[in-house]
């Protein structure tokens, strides 16, 4: 364990070394300030405000999964990353597109359209993910009232209890 | 006067020390495992490493040294690197989003600051994390052709590449105590359980979902079965003159009116003087059919039918015989690649062609017309286009 350690820290260390090299030889001066700004604002942006963002987003869906059922929140949260990463791919796209390029070949799909489309369909999959399992959490409260209504005990509502728990 | 900043800094400590607890438990979840952390951690490097190996190899046949014999076969291999080198860099985006948000809570830690190996560590985490985040964003700008970054990027993606690959090597060296210990032990946490967010099975699952659709919906660019599927990418396949996207157009090379030049010939150099092909004398030589890709380093590609002479036999006809790197200068007068080296290994190959055709008509002026280099095995930018002469060095 502790040769291999050494090894990989070695190792690391010699690679990005060859990084640093690759910048004094390859890259002019005058741009060392712009790069070292991008991986400062790349950490800033990153820590500041997409992690945020998920933080708020994942402490709003854990406030509604015992309402919602946790099936329905997941795929809901799913649909939503999967459209928050699209969007991340598309942007450039879209952007660069409303830019214009002279060259016809390059760009040649219609990105914001895409990107739309897209979203509809994550947005169609995840109202009938929650509406299926808010449907089912209904139904099962209701056969709980009936049956015991001092037990509360199902999984969804432990959901809860463990989501307000700090 | 260091007794105030003494008493400052504790003041300072005692108002951060319950914001950064705080900020630590806002953010923190069960499912912010280790085990988590190394179950996508793994994924992230395989992509990263895919990424560093792919995009080394396509410097070297860029750069290569003069000792490096390069394969000229497969004749897609090329076509296969570099468009895994951009598939594995998209397949990032989502890995590397998934596992800085498994250990964000890590942030925020009290004291700030250990010892000073802690210091090292902490440092080559941030380094680790921002020039990964800049090298995915300048490679995704650079697919589509957008620089508002103030820097040349093929020069820092390439250098960052290395910082990246070395600094991960470090952060695995330094957390492998952590990897191993997850590998060995076995699993005795609950995939299903709630998670204050989000259940582990469900976060697995969506990060799945997501890498899986921003692969297949843009790899139609240079994997053929994807095409159909290509809805984000820069490039299609089909779209462009003679059914073939094209890298960098006539107008934009500045050659609209020298390579249609009534005059045209294609000058070939070699140590025992020079000889000029015009069109007609080409036409008239043994014309050869070869399928060739034309991979592009921004990572699309596409198959086509060329038809030319061969390289081979155009030297033939003068002499020479390739030991040294032959040397193609465009008609173009901008452009790092106006003037490229073709390494002997690739002038011996049969396949490689002057070639004056493609896909059945004549070679369309955004292709390279009158004639332009189609070789097995290389990169795109390398495959001079709108050729003005070839030269041969003893």
């Amino acid at each position: 364990m502790r040769a291999a350690r050494g090894i990989l820290v070695a190792l690391g260390l010699a690679l990005t070394g060859v990084g640093g090299l690759v910048l004094l030889a390859d890259v002019p001066p005058e741009q060392y300030l712009g790069i070292a700004m991008w991986v400062g604002a790349a950490i800033v942006l990153h820590d500041g405000v997409i992690a945020p963002i998920t933080v708020a987003v994942g402490l709003g869906a854990g406030r509604v999964r015992a309402r919602v059922g946790r099936r329905g929140i997941a795929i809901a949260q799913g649909a939503l990353l999967v459209g928050a990463i699209l969007t991340a791919i598309a942007l450039p796209a879209i952007i660069a597109s409303a830019r214009g390029n002279a060259n016809p070949t390059v760009l040649v799909g219609s990105y914001a359209l895409a990107l739309g489309v897209t979203w509809a369909i994550l947005i169609a999959v995840a109202g009938a993910a929650v509406w299926w399992s808010a449907a089912r959490v209904a139904v099962k409260r209701t056969t709980q009232g009936a049956d015991a209504a001092a037990d509360t005990a199902s999984a969804d509502t432990a959901d809860d209890g463990t989501s307000r728990t700090k | 006067m260091p007794d105030v900043t003494a008493r400052a800094s504790a003041r300072l400590a005692a108002r951060l020390e319950p914001l950064v607890r705080h900020a630590h438990a806002a953010t923190d979840a069960p499912v912010k495992s280790p085990r988590t952390a190394v179950v996508v951690g793994r994924l992230l490097a395989a992509a990263f490493f895919v990424c560093f190996a792919t995009g080394l190899f396509s410097h070297v046949l860029q750069d290569p040294a003069s000792w490096v014999v390069l394969p000229t076969r497969p004749a897609e291999l090329y076509r296969f690197t570099q468009g895994t080198h951009v598939i594995s860099g998209i397949a990032a985006v989502p890995l590397l989003l998934a596992k800085l948000w498994t250990v964000f809570p890590n942030l925020f830690t009290w004291p700030p600051v250990r010892s000073f190996p802690n210091l090292l560590e902490r440092m080559s985490i941030a380094v680790l994390v921002g020039a990964s985040l800049v090298e995915v964003t300048i490679g995704l700008l650079n697919i589509v052709q957008w620089y508002p970054f103030p820097f040349s990027f093929r020069s820092t993606h390439f250098a960052l590449a290395w910082i990246v690959i070395g600094s991960l090597a470090i952060h695995v060296g330094v957390k492998l105590p952590v990897i191993a210990r997850v590998w060995r032990r076995p699993a005795d946490d609950d995939p299903d359980a709630a998670g204050r967010f989000i259940s582990r099975r469900a976060f697995v699952g969506g990060v799945s979902a997501a890498t899986a659709s921003a692969v297949l919906l843009t790899a139609g660019q240079s994997v053929d079965a994807l095409a159909p599927i290509n809805v984000f990418a820069p490039r299609r396949m089909g779209v462009g003159p003679q059914g073939l996207p094209v890298n960098r157009t006539a107008a934009q090379a500045g050659v609209t009116e020298t390579a249609v030049a009534p005059g045209w010939s294609l000058e070939l150099v070699t140590p025992a003087g020079s000889r000029a092909f015009t069109l007609d004398e080409l036409r008239r030589m043994p014309q050869a059919d070869v399928v060739l890709p034309i991979a592009c380093v921004e990572g699309w590609s596409q198959s086509a039918a060329w038809r030319g002479v061969r390289l081979v036999d155009l030297l033939a006809e003068v002499g020479a015989e390739p030991t040294s790197p032959l040397v193609f200068t465009s008609l173009q007068a901008r452009g790092s690649f106006a003037r490229t080296e073709m390494p002997p290994e690739y002038a011996r190959d049969p396949l490689t062609l002057i070639a004056l055709e493609l896909n059945g008509s004549t070679l369309h002026l955004d292709h390279g017309f009158p004639a332009r280099v189609i070789a097995p095995g290389r990169p795109g930018v390398m495959q001079t286009k709108w050729l003005r002469s070839i030269e041969v060095t003893a």
